[in-house]
């Protein structure tokens, strides 16, 4: 629609030798003045200088000026400049329409001739539009001062210290019944070899005595609502079946469980009771009763945690909760599974009892672990022989095409604690090894320097038929070895598989909650590979660790403290300003067949069932223009992309 | 094979068909039943709702023709719940308009019960009130008189679709003496406890129908195959595509008369189309002339697009365009290309999506 008699001004940019030798500018010019509602054309060397600049803020004001084309370059690089001339100089920033006559045409056109007619049509194009723009504006949102983190390992934890510190409410989120995640079950961590729980412990008790922090153990996210700023995040706090305010852990309800289960948080080398903690530092150390292996859930009779329990703390009758909290950002921390290496048949997991993942290895020299620490085999004896294999589901285009960035650094430190604590030999069968981090390199010679054998070659089979009597009960590792180009027979007592990273279980059902897009291998995408890495496509979500992609700890923390930091800047500015080009539902057009609200990517379509039409939630849309592409009626249209605006943007190319 | 059940019509195959529509009035079954009758003015049969056990009487919904696909007269009956239970007669290209329309939520099929009629075709208007005045029984005739079967309209002529899916009960007159007796066949378990509440003693069908039906359905194939070669020729160029719609009027009758163009305001009447005069001054400058109404190939091909993969075939446009322009030849051509691509058929089934809203990555 007219709002007023259009008075356009057209500037032709030359960007210095970009355009102007292909585009003869002031013949376009020339061209431009001609059109109608045209009132002044001009060229000029560099638009978007600041003397280029002046010219459009000098002729808006001194000619009156409504509407301004800018012929230069891709909006995508300079139509903020000149939205902002525009603003000071008094008008609407969306009466400015730009040209691109550089990426789209000098660049693009061999003849000087078709890219001066070519211009021509693009600058004629950009007036027939211009004259229908509208004058928008994007509205203010107050922020909540509060924020979610999904996902309780050195990530989650990381981001929520980070954000707690600044001063903001975190709510962190952990389905296990402690936080601590991966990282707690680690043993020592490469490349310095520090003991992860003495670096981890102190850290999970910070966040836990943290005034700002909300700890949600036990507790899965059921349900997002709202929108950046404003989010509202629904809670499951499944039934501990404690009273955690009575509850002193002491304990003696766990030493009289009769019920033995095999230990999740051991890798199922060890049991744990039908009430327990995960291991010694749990934070919060309040057990949960495991329900499914519970006498008393299952059989009804039993109880002995009770009548020990000198707190009264048991509770059989708690129910499962639902807590709604209120959070201006989300942080998505949901972290990695380990590959389950048993489809790899030829490497024997599962069938022989000496091949262990690399988790299950961990748990084996944890101090908390199967043989508290000591490197043991089933048998009770220490190994005189181990192979290491990497890259076991990682760089295996039947499993994971990519590289689980993490594996050789955790075999070549496997290696070391087998040197250290054995005399073992030890094996490495590899592909590349990939050493990029700060002192990764130096670790890798240090391995190399205590006598580990390194073999460049992908591990062709592991068996338990040996090669002669003498290594009769033993494994045999067959492999080429690539740089000798030899076939290697290698008798082992023990063989840890270097598994990859993948997303952890669930992330697909917060993904789709969230509305955050995961790629081909299930990887939580970020807004730009390079320049928003923590950012995602939802406004408000932000990532960090391993559930956007592999991750050691340093990468991991570092990235956790960037989303924490991101999350905080939302948070500190107080508002949020909503976009101006999103779509608008015309309610006297709209026939209420609820199509838009199916394509919208952004869940950002809501449904009026009094009026029966569709309704845009103008915080939630990103104006991709999905609603308006399907809707037949045109009731669905994005602003400053009308059917109108577009429609005699096409004529006047076209005719 | 579904249960059957015999309607006796004795030489009186409308009266009986509209006895047992009475039936569901008296017996309680349903408290309204929509199906088609001649108006005290005119013997063209129009959708009718009937509560009144007597006025059914006249209710004629085997007559061949049809002014309108019903689909859209039903679906304003169905917009929303109204704890009323409402029985339609409806023909198989009806019930398919009426199964997208709910999928685009214009209304609900909740309680209803649908009678499917497996459909010789209808007659073009003019036709229909031309033949009934040379026979006062000429619904009866129809089923019995080849000849006047091969008086259908052009679209029905090429429909392979005339078994109705979707229905609870279907009405057969293929391959049964319309004058002794039809078929009725339940099709879902609320069609099956209807003809029980009625006292409906159920067999298999008899033998032959399907028979009949094969031949039919071959006839029918081969007048579509050649329909779409000619009209394929006729407009596979945009020069081509232009003479096929130039004595178009942009009345829009077309689209009025299609049961799934759904568009509370259609948006060729929106600003969008609202041109400015220096608009078309400018359009008329580029060549020295401009043809008014503007946007005449825009239209139809706007129109094909938001409706082809929903176009169910019944041919109305056609039959409404006061410039007897062949417009369904061309729409059910393309609509079948467009259906095939994304193996998609409208009225199959409520729950298989519009293909628009189906995000499919592909392999």
């Amino acid at each position: 629609m007219k709002y007023e008699q259009p008075a356009i001004g057209v500037y032709i940019c030359h960007c210095g030798m970009n355009i102007a030798p292909k585009v003869d500018v002031e013949n376009v010019a020339a061209f431009a003045a001609a059109l109608e509602h045209v009132v002044v054309a001009r060229d000029y060397k560099f638009m978007c200088s600041s003397p280029g600049q002046s010219l459009i803020i000098k002729d808006i004001r001194e000619r009156g000026l409504n509407r301004i084309i800018v012929a230069s370059c891709s909006p995508r690089m300079h139509e903020k400049t000149f939205r902002k001339a525009c603003e000071q100089a008094g008008i609407n920033p969306h009466y400015l329409q730009m040209a691109n006559i550089r990426e789209q045409i000098s660049w693009v056109t061999k003849d000087s001739n078709d890219a001066t007619a070519k211009a021509k049509d693009q600058v004629a194009a950009a007036v027939a539009r211009v004259v229908y723009h509208a004058p928008l504006t994007s509205l203010e949102i107050p922020v909540k001062k509060s924020m979610v983190v999904v996902g309780g390992g050195i990530a989650g934890i990381q981001a929520a210290l980070t954000a707690a510190e600044a001063g903001y409410n975190v709510h962190l989120v952990e389905r296990e019944p402690s936080i601590g995640g991966h990282m707690a079950k680690f043993d020592k961590t490469f490349p310095t070899l520090d003991c992860a729980a003495c670096i981890m412990t102190p850290k999970m008790v910070e966040a836990a005595q943290h005034p700002d922090i909300t700890l949600h153990t036990y507790s899965e996210v059921a349900s997002v609502e709202g929108f950046v700023g404003n989010f509202k995040v629904g809670i499951r706090q499944k039934p501990r079946y404690i009273d955690a305010s009575k509850c002193t852990g002491c304990g003696v309800c766990t030493t009289k469980c009769p019920s033995k289960v095999i230990s999740e948080f051991d890798q199922g080398l060890t049991f744990r009771k039908a009430i327990y903690s995960p291991f010694p530092q749990a934070i919060p150390n309040t057990p949960v009763i495991d329900r499914e292996n519970c006498l008393y859930f299952t059989k009804g009779r039993c109880r002995a945690c009770e009548k020990f329990c000198e707190a009264h703390a048991i509770a059989f009758d708690q129910k499962e909760e639902i807590l709604t909290v209120e959070a201006g950002s989300i942080i998505i921390a949901t972290g990695f599974q380990t590959f389950d290496p048993t489809p790899l048949t030829q490497y024997g997991y599962g069938r022989y009892p000496e091949v262990y993942t690399s988790l299950e290895f961990e748990r084996i020299n944890n101090a908390t672990g199967p043989t508290a620490g000591k490197l043991l085999m089933k048998n009770g004896k220490p190994p005189e022989k181990v192979a290491i294999i990497h890259c076991v589901g990682s760089r295996d285009s039947r499993y994971h095409a990519y590289c689980s960035r993490v594996c050789c650094m955790v075999s070549m430190k496997f290696a070391h604690l087998v040197r250290e604590k054995t005399n073992a030999e030890v094996w490495e069968f590899y592909i590349d090894i990939r050493s990029p981090g700060k002192l990764y390199e130096e670790f890798y010679s240090r391995v190399q320097e205590e006598g580990v054998h390194m073999v460049r070659g992908r591990v062709a089979e592991v068996t338990d038929i040996p090669e002669n009597a003498k290594n009769e009960g033993r494994l045999t590792v067959v492999a080429e070895n690539t740089l000798t180009r030899r076939i290697l027979r290698v008798p082992v007592d023990m063989v840890l598989l270097g598994v990859g990273l993948e997303p952890a279980k669930g992330a697909d059902d917060i993904g789709r909650m969230l509305g955050v897009q995961r790629d081909k291998d299930g990887w939580f995408n970020e807004l730009h590979a390079k320049l928003a890495p923590v950012k995602t496509a939802m406004s408000g979500i932000f990532l960090a660790g391993c559930c956007q992609g592999p991750k050691d700890i340093p990468d991991t923390v570092a990235q956790a403290s960037a989303a924490a930091g991101e999350a905080v800047s939302l948070l500190a500015k107080g508002t949020v300003r909503t976009l101006a080009e999103i779509s608008y539902i015309d309610p006297d057009l709209c026939s209420g067949c609820k199509t838009c609200i199916e394509v919208c990517p952004y869940t950002a379509i809501g449904f009026d069932e009094g009026r029966r039409v569709a309704v845009v939630n103008e915080a939630l849309c990103k104006g991709c223009g999905s609603c308006a592409a399907a809707c037949p009626s045109s009731a669905a249209a994005i602003r400053h992309f009308s059917g109108r605006q577009i429609m005699e943007e096409m004529e006047a190319l076209l005719l | 094979m579904h249960p059957f059940a015999f309607l006796k019509t004795d030489g009186h195959l409308s009266s009986s068909v509209a006895g047992f529509l009475k039936k569901l009035l008296t017996d309680k079954i349903a408290d309204a039943v929509l199906a088609a009758a001649p108006t005290p003015y005119s013997l063209l049969p129009m959708p009718t709702l009937f509560t009144d056990p007597e006025q059914i009487e006249k209710a004629n919904p085997l007559a061949p023709a049809a002014p309108f696909n019903t689909a859209r007269q039903a679906a304003s009956i169905l917009k929303h719940e109204t704890g009323k239970r409402i029985a339609l007669v409806l023909r198989p290209c009806e019930i398919r308009a009426l199964v997208e329309l709910t999928k685009l939520k214009q209304c609900v099929l909740e309680n209803t019960i649908i009678i499917g009629v497996k459909c010789l075709g209808r007659m073009e208007n003019a036709v229909y009130l031309e033949a009934s005045s040379q026979n006062a029984n000429l619904t009866q005739a129809f089923y019995d008189d080849p000849v006047l079967q091969d008086r259908i309209c052009s679209s029905c002529a090429i429909c392979t679709r005339f078994q109705p899916v979707h229905a609870d009960i279907s009405l057969s007159v293929i391959g049964m003496s319309a004058n002794e007796s039809i078929g009725l066949s339940a099709e879902t378990d609320v069609g099956l406890a209807v003809l029980k509440q009625l006292g409906f003693e159920t067999c298999d069908a008899p033998e032959g129908r399907k028979d009949a039906v094969n031949r039919l359905l071959e006839k029918r194939e081969s007048a579509k195959t050649a329909a779409f070669e000619k009209t394929r020729d006729k407009t596979d160029s945009i020069e081509k595509f232009q003479r096929y719609f130039a004595d178009c009027l942009n009345c829009h009758n077309c689209r009025v008369a299609c049961p799934v163009c759904y568009c509370r305001e259609c948006v060729f009447l929106t600003d969008v189309f609202a041109h400015d005069p220096e608009v078309l001054l400018r359009r008329a400058s580029k060549k020295g002339m401009v043809k008014l109404p503007t946007d005449t190939t825009m239209f139809h091909m706007t129109r094909m697009a938001h409706m082809a993969h929903a176009c169910v075939a019944c041919g109305h446009c056609s039959s409404v365009c006061p410039s007897h322009i062949p417009v369904a030849d061309v729409f059910i051509r393309v609509a079948e290309e467009i259906q095939n691509l994304y193996a998609y058929e409208p009225g199959r089934d409520l729950s298989e999506a519009i293909p628009l809203l189906v995000f499919d990555e592909g392999v």
